[in-house]
């Protein structure tokens, strides 16, 4: 089974988390700063990581940073929300996902199977012309099949559309009006919202926190893309 | 009718007549009136009416015989004369007897010149005097004062008289005694025929011309008033429209007009009355062609009017605008040029062009030392002040560019200029403090606020986690699973409690960092309505999106709108009753634009509209529902930071918010 280290200051939610983590079957071990993960990172060999960004000794940031310099295991940080930069700035240097805290446990447990499915079992696939692949995502363009995490999702043909849509031209913005005319091949009279409520729909069935969305992100007032 | 061309036609044919009529039936009973015929007679208002002329025959008479030109053809049909001298003589005659209409006898005066001068003035006598003439005296007397000087034209000779008297008898002496006759049986063919003729064709209708006269002005003037009523209407038009001739500039219109009236009128100058039918319709053609010109005038003018183009469509106005635009031009070419020179340049220039006129003007003339002067002392002094005030300029345009570190050097200035450049310096330190005071709080405060968050999450976390796994031990005591259940609800209310009072600090603080980006809000609307849609729909709500055609672009943070949206929107999910609809509008005017979300709230609104946008202000008094009381607030906020505005209003249960954000 894999191994997850937790890194936090604070030893209850260390402690919290081994429960979680546990229950699910995982075995885990602790740090309390950054410093203390990179050395137990040498120590033992770790399937996942997650970390909290603020810490004494050694931040979350600056741990990540070293940590990839030797390392490509997967890390999730755990952030207080108010740290936007932060947040950023994490992805930047290297972590996969986040989570904010106060985390709900569900998401959090998602999370970590999604995280350690695509670094265990996910890399070796064999490619095939047809597939579109884009983090966790994959997409069967001759098969009409979606996989997240390798779990086959079931999306109606429209959903598929728009999602095979965004997926050619990852980080392009698509307004409402095109992908209407290029999904619906009809001309969006008022018709733009409905763009919308599938988006959702394929927001709840491929993000773990739909709000929070990994893939599908709303450009406010432009459109939509798929990011990573 | 005004629309008709056919009408108007009609109406320019009518007046014709009308003109026509009225200036012969006029002229016609003025000459009758004139020669008595409404007071003396047929007769006597026919020997009256010929009079003028027949004098005017027995002149021309006199005249020719002196020239010796009688002769010729030229002779009237119905007058004959006999020419006598002063002796009684009988010169000529043509006059055989034939009864007569009219017989005068008329003294006719030699043609010539006279002058008057003091006596003194005259020396000699300069010319002898003819034969059979009194002479006058060689020798001036001792009592005359002037002298009376007459040359007589016929021959060219000067006389001198010493009285008047002498002189007006020499006149007497040489004038033709004319005995005039008009014929009674008149034969066609020279001026008294026609003249007669006509007398006695208008004498029958004597009592009818006046009315004529007057009917036809009153008719005229009716005509010509439709005529200028009508002007510029065109058929199917209602406004009235400019013509070609309408175009042609109103100066250039009035001259051709008048020149089209000189071209007419100046021939007719010399006319007398006609002799025959020809002479009559010529003279009728002209009148009609200078009142046509006239009339095509007025209408013009009155179209002009109606256009507003008098003043406008002048060739004089036209070129004083052309001339002011092209001096504008030029100044303005001059401005650009000397602003396209660098500040010290500049003045250069300016100096230059000033001391260059200066030379023209007055180098010749013995100014020379003026000149000098102004060139090595005050052009140098000028330009001194010139550098530093640039040095200033410079200086101060650094600051507003926000670089702090520029001080102006205030080596070598003097007076006003320096203590400028003491009081830049000073702005300069006092707003660099500033600046760095302010960055320094604001640095603090988002430091502040992002440590608090991580003070008051990290034992948060802890609760909810320790709470959630409580929940799934198997506790066996009821009321302790209660307990345990009451705590996992509020933890998670003071998640949600906390998360809003965060934003709702960093917003109103403005540590939030907002992007403006020029977006369109009516897709963010179709973006925010498709979110909520089903989530309306399982609330039992009808969502109604309304906007307008055309595309709506504001300037705002796509991310800050849509959190107004969702804290609005979720309200609407929360508060709503369910069964009604919710409209949500887009509409820009004005260069705003603005969204309007209304619906009918569940419960008793019983606060104010502006009440509900402060802090912890629900509507429901009891504040029993899920919520932190601060939606609406972080909405208010994020929208001033997008330099927008959100207003809410409470109406009975109607619950109406709109946004407002700048349009772009």
């Amino acid at each position: 089974m894999a191994k997850i280290l937790i890194c936090d200051d604070e030893r209850d939610i260390v402690a919290a988390l081994k429960i979680y983590l546990e229950a699910e079957g995982y075995e885990t071990l602790c740090a309390y700063n950054g410093q203390e993960a990179l050395d137990a990172l040498r120590r033992n060999d770790v399937q996942l990581v997650l970390m909290d960004i603020m810490m004494p000794v050694l931040d979350g940031i600056r741990a990540m940073a070293k940590l990839r310099e030797e390392s490509n295991v997967p890390v999730i940080l755990l952030t207080a929300k108010g740290e936007d930069t932060d947040k950023v700035l994490g992805l930047n240097v290297g972590a996969d996902d986040y989570i904010t805290k106060p985390f709900n446990p569900v998401e959090l447990l998602a999370r970590v199977r999604s995280q350690l499915r695509r670094y265990l079992q996910l890399g070796g696939g064999a490619a095939r012309e047809s597939l579109l692949r884009l983090g966790g995502v994959a997409l069967d363009d001759k098969t009409k099949t979606v996989t997240l995490d390798g779990e086959p999702v079931s999306l109606t043909p429209r959903e598929f559309e728009i999602l095979r849509l965004l997926m050619q031209s990852p980080g392009e913005v698509f307004a409402p009006k095109t992908i209407y005319r290029r999904v619906w091949n009809e001309e969006p009279y008022g018709a733009e919202s409905t763009v919308a409520v599938h988006i959702r729909h394929l927001r709840e069935k491929l993000e773990i926190n739909p709000a929070e969305p990994r893939y599908i992100k709303a450009v406010w007032g432009q459109g939509y893309k798929f990011d990573m | 009718m005004k629309q008709s061309i056919f009408a108007k036609a009609i109406a320019v044919v009518l007046l014709c007549a009308a003109v026509l009529v009225f200036t012969g039936a006029a002229f016609a009973s003025y000459a009758l009136y004139d020669s008595g015929a409404y007071t003396l007679g047929y007769d006597a208002a026919m020997r009256d009416a010929v009079e003028g002329t027949a004098y005017q025959l027995a002149n021309e008479a006199a005249m020719r015989f002196r020239d010796g030109s009688y002769e010729g053809s030229a002779a009237p049909v119905n007058f004959r004369c006999v020419i006598e001298d002063q002796s009684g003589k009988t010169l000529y005659s043509d006059y055989e007897g034939e009864e007569t209409l009219w017989d005068r006898v008329i003294e006719v005066e030699p043609e010539y010149g006279t002058w008057t001068y003091p006596a003194e003035e005259l020396e000699v006598t300069p010319t002898p005097a003819p034969t059979g003439v009194p002479r006058p005296s060689a020798a001036p007397r001792a009592t005359a004062t002037w002298a009376y000087e007459l040359e007589d034209f016929e021959t060219g000779e000067r006389y001198t008289f010493e009285t008047e008297a002498e002189r007006s008898a020499w006149v007497r002496e040489h004038s033709l005694r004319v005995h005039g006759y008009v014929l009674r049986d008149l034969q066609p063919g020279d001026e008294i025929w026609s003249l007669l003729y006509l007398f006695q064709a208008l004498y029958g209708y004597r009592n009818l011309l006046p009315w004529l006269a007057v009917g036809s002005f009153g008719l005229g003037l009716l005509l010509f008033a439709f005529l200028i009523a009508a002007a510029g209407h065109h058929k199917g038009e209602d406004a009235v429209r400019e013509s070609f001739v309408d175009k042609i500039p109103l100066d250039l219109f009035t001259l051709l007009i008048f020149t089209g009236q000189g071209i007419v009128l100046i021939p007719l100058a010399e006319w007398s009355l006609p002799r025959n039918a020809i002479g009559f319709i010529v003279l009728g053609v002209c009148e009609l062609l200078v009142g046509l010109q006239f009339l095509l005038w007025c209408m013009s003018l009155k179209v002009r009017v109606k256009c507003g183009t008098v003043w406008k469509n002048n060739l004089v106005c036209k070129l004083w605008g052309w001339g002011v635009r092209l001096l504008k031009k030029l100044w303005a070419l001059l401005a650009k040029g000397l602003k396209a020179l660098p500040f010290l340049w500049r003045w250069v220039a300016i100096l230059g062009a000033l001391l260059l006129f200066e030379f023209i003007c007055f180098a010749g003339d013995g100014e020379g030392f003026v000149f000098v002067v102004h060139l090595v002392v005050l052009c140098p002094a000028v330009l001194y002040i010139v550098w530093q005030a640039r040095k200033l300029r410079l200086a101060a345009k650094e600051i507003a560019r926000g670089d702090l570190n520029a001080r102006v050097d205030t080596k070598g200035m003097f007076f006003e200029l320096r203590e400028h450049a003491e009081d830049l310096n000073a702005i300069r330190d006092g707003v660099s403090a500033a600046v760095e005071e302010r960055m320094k709080s604001e640095r603090f405060r988002t430091e502040l606020i992002t440590n608090v968050s991580h003070d008051i999450k990290t034992p948060l976390t802890s609760i909810v986690s320790y709470v959630d796994l409580l929940e799934k031990e198997e506790l066996a005591n009821e009321t302790a699973r209660g307990y345990v259940e009451v705590l996992s609800r509020q933890a998670s209310r003071l998640k949600k409690l906390i998360e809003d009072l965060m934003d709702a600090s960093k917003a109103s603080t403005g540590a939030l960092p907002v992007k403006l980006e020029r977006l369109e809000l009516a897709v963010l609307t179709d973006q925010a309505a498709g979110e909520y849609r089903e989530r309306m729909e399982r609330a039992g709500l009808e969502l109604i999106v309304t906007k307008p055609d055309a595309p709506v672009f504001v300037l705002a943070d796509g991310r800050q709108v849509w959190r107004i949206f969702d804290n609005l929107l979720g309200n609407i999910v929360k508060y709503a009753q369910p069964g009604t609809r919710v409209y949500l509008d887009l509409a820009a005017q004005g260069g705003k634009a603005a969204v309007t979300f209304r619906n009918i709230s569940r419960s008793r609104l019983n606060v104010s509209g502006a009440e509900l946008t402060e802090r912890f202000v629900r509507g429901d008094a009891s504040r029993s529902s899920e919520g932190s009381g601060l939606g609406l607030s972080i909405a208010m906020s994020l929208a001033q930071l997008q330099k927008g505005e959100l207003s809410v209003t409470v109406d009975g249960d109607l619950f109406k918010a709109t946004l407002t954000l700048p349009e772009t």
